[in-house]
């Protein structure tokens, strides 16, 4: 299994100019931890299933701006219909990452549904 | 079949109108909207209207961290919604937007009250506005045709207080019948 926090060593440091945006729980907690930025990154912790959404708009205003999403698969699965918005917006400067540990992390590591199977 | 076009009869196509009119006046560039029937016109003039990018969003909530973002992206923005939406956006609304000083104007309808022949829209006639007020929500009631043109300052305000703002239509505003 892949390690969060390594994976948030690479994308820091390949993120340039750009800005991240993190969702409740574990990829706020690890961004944090594995970068301290409070200048490119967006801790949208009370958000839940919401940052791809606030990335959109950020990415509209700023075409030349990457926006970095990281959001938890407890968020994605409250809001999967973003998807559809996503693709009807079509930014090329958006990136919508999902992090998938199968459960809601940031309220007490409970199994999302389906998550045993 | 949304009311579009010839549907649509000729005052409430002013009405649709003047209230287009107030978001321009207002500098709304980007249009977030899930629809509820009474602002099938509005949206559909939103869409048509060069002047706007309208974006049609899976949920209301969706609209709200749009247009939050958007706020970053300098884009004075708009989340066009019926009553029923709002009320599934407050815990969006509270969390984003309160949280983070975040301002966000919506447009609602005022679904529930005396006039209005949907039975499922009681909640929204009993709750709506007490929902806001507990919340602190700050609203305009828009139940006649002059209020109309308050919404530039509503949306001055809103920017100014750094919170989210809302504006109530009435069906007759709407249908250009007060």
């Amino acid at each position: 299994m892949l390690d969060l926090r390594d994976c948030f060593k690479y994308f820091a440091s390949r993120q340039g100019d750009g800005v991240v945006i993190t969702s409740a729980g574990v990829t706020s907690g690890t961004w944090w931890r594995t970068t301290h930025d409070m200048d490119q990154a967006f801790y949208l912790g009370a958000s839940m299933s919401m940052i791809s959404m606030f990335g959109a708009g950020i990415a509209m205003g700023a075409p030349k701006l990457p926006v970095w999403v990281f959001m938890g698969d407890g968020a994605f699965v409250m809001n999967p219909g973003m998807l559809m918005v996503e693709r009807d917006l079509n930014l090329p400067n958006l990136k919508h990452f999902l992090v998938s540990n199968r459960v809601y992390n940031a309220t007490g590591a409970v199994p999302l549904a389906n998550a045993k199977t | 079949m949304a009311k579009t076009g010839d549907d649509v009869s000729d005052k409430q196509k002013a009405a649709t109108s003047l209230i287009v009119e107030q978001l321009v006046q207002s500098g709304i560039k980007l249009v977030a909207s899930l629809p509820d029937d009474w602002i099938a016109p509005l949206i559909d003039a939103v869409d048509k209207d060069d002047r706007f990018k309208h974006v049609p969003v899976n949920r209301e909530e969706s609209a709200i961290g749009l247009c939050s973002g958007a706020y970053f992206g300098g884009i004075p923005s708009l989340a066009l919604m019926g009553a029923s939406g709002l009320t599934t956006c407050v815990y969006a609304i509270t969390k984003i937007n309160y949280s983070y000083h975040i301002p966000v104007f919506i447009f609602a309808t005022l679904r529930g009250v005396i006039g209005d022949p949907r039975p499922h829209h009681i909640s929204n006639g009993l709750y709506l506005t007490k929902l806001l007020d507990s919340i602190s929500l700050p609203f305009l009631l828009v139940e006649e045709r002059k209020t109309i043109e308050r919404i530039p300052a509503a949306f001055k305000h809103c920017q100014a207080m750094n919170r989210p703002e809302v504006v109530i239509f009435s069906e007759a505003v709407l249908l250009g019948e007060a």
